[in-house]
């Protein structure tokens, strides 16, 4: 067996178990099944040469799914192709919603409407997107997410404090 | 309830899977407390996002992903392959290019300063022979020879320049030039050689013997 072949059959044995989380992760973060799956490729692509770290990795899953996370983060970063700019506390009119305050009913109805949280989450930026999802589906803590996207963690308890709000927000139009 | 008994309590219905919204233990708790409503919130958001209903990624997706990946890295390789061996052929073809010139007219430069001489027998001829390396077939490759008012071609002791074309062959050409030095003073010869829009220049220097410096001569 060629080294090629016992790579790629070794990376398969790896990565095959893992498949469909990598598909749903990708999903929650695109909304959409071919883009899910060209994501999914792309981070494929990246991590076949590093077969050898692969096997190196304890938690293999959980590593996966901020691989994930990172190249969409990537992605919609070159996409928009704009510097990151997180506007000063006066600066954003979302401090200023008391929408989701004034309306606990509401609001609490509505978080358990999944179609209307998915049309509320397709109006978030990727970095957004990808905040809000990573620490309401995934459960990572803001230490986890200051090191996953590599942002101090009080610039993104702000970020993720401000993602939350326009959420909630939307979720209410 | 106190908040940690509210949230408690809003777990274990998540976790259930039941409804929270007209849950009467919770409401009026949520109405007064925003960290509480807030942790409902973000609660609730989670388990939306957690049971969305997902399509299926297509048939086969896992396996022909994994294999796309395989193939597309071994694609990239031979790439890469290629390019790093077309560079080395560039490479090369640039140092045959410049051995072929220097062959053509060795250690001369391009500035009209002759570098290498040529050693010319007072009141006699000499045949320089230059070997051209071609490393493709060159069509119509013109050659140019210009002599200083001192120096000729024996078989056209009457012209100082003289223009023709020819086909190269693949390999080496032998281009055989006759001269004639007519005094003691120093003379040159200058080559140019063109094709397919790319010249070079240089020129040779016809030193009398008397005026051997002990220069590197080329082939004679």
């Amino acid at each position: 067996m060629s080294r090629h072949k016992t790579q790629a059959a070794r990376f398969e044995h790896l990565l095959a178990p893992h498949m469909n989380t990598l598909y749903k992760t990708a999903w929650r973060l695109v909304g959409k099944a071919d883009e899910a799956e060209d994501l999914v490729q792309q981070v494929l692509e990246k991590l076949y040469p590093r077969t050898k770290k692969l096997e190196t990795i304890e938690q293999l899953g959980p590593w996966l799914k901020k691989v994930v996370y990172r190249e969409f983060v990537d992605n919609y970063r070159k996409r928009v192709r704009r510097p990151e700019h997180y506007p000063a506390e006066n600066e954003d009119a979302l401090e200023n919603l008391r929408q989701p305050e004034d309306n606990p009913e509401t609001l609490v109805l509505r978080a358990e409407d999944r179609q209307r949280v998915m049309r509320a989450l397709d109006t978030l930026d990727g970095d957004n997107r990808a905040l809000v999802v990573m620490h309401l589906v995934e459960g990572y803590s803001v230490a986890e997410l200051a090191e996953i996207f590599q942002v101090p963690a009080e610039t993104l308890k702000t970020r993720l404090r401000r993602a939350r709000a326009r959420l909630k927000k939307n979720l209410l139009v | 309830m106190n908040c940690a008994e509210i949230r408690q309590h809003i777990r274990d219905e998540i976790h259930r899977g039941q409804s929270v919204a007209e849950d009467p233990k919770l409401m009026p708790h949520l109405r007064e407390c925003e960290l509480c409503r807030n942790f409902c919130t973000d609660m609730l958001l989670g388990r939306s996002l957690r049971d969305m209903p997902m399509p299926e990624p297509r048939e086969n997706f896992a396996a022909e992903a994994i294999q796309n990946a395989v193939n597309r890295h071994r694609a990239k390789l031979r790439r890469s392959f290629f390019l790093g061996f077309s560079a080395a052929a560039v490479l090369m073809i640039a140092i045959g290019v410049t051995f072929i010139f220097s062959s053509l007219h060795p250690a001369a430069d391009f500035n009209g300063e002759p570098q290498t001489a040529v050693i010319m027998p007072a009141g006699g001829d000499k045949t320089v022979r230059i070997v051209i390396l071609a490393v493709e077939p060159r069509q119509n490759a013109t050659f140019t020879i210009d002599l200083s008012k001192n120096a000729a071609l024996k078989n056209h002791p009457n012209q100082q320049r003289l223009q023709w074309q020819t086909d190269l062959p693949r390999g080496r050409n032998l281009l055989e030039l006759p001269l004639v030095l007519r005094d003691d003073s120093e003379g040159y010869v200058n080559v140019q050689y063109r094709y397919d829009g790319s010249q070079r220049e240089t020129r040779i220097r016809l030193q009398p013997e008397a005026q051997n410096t002990g220069q590197k001569t080329i082939t004679s």
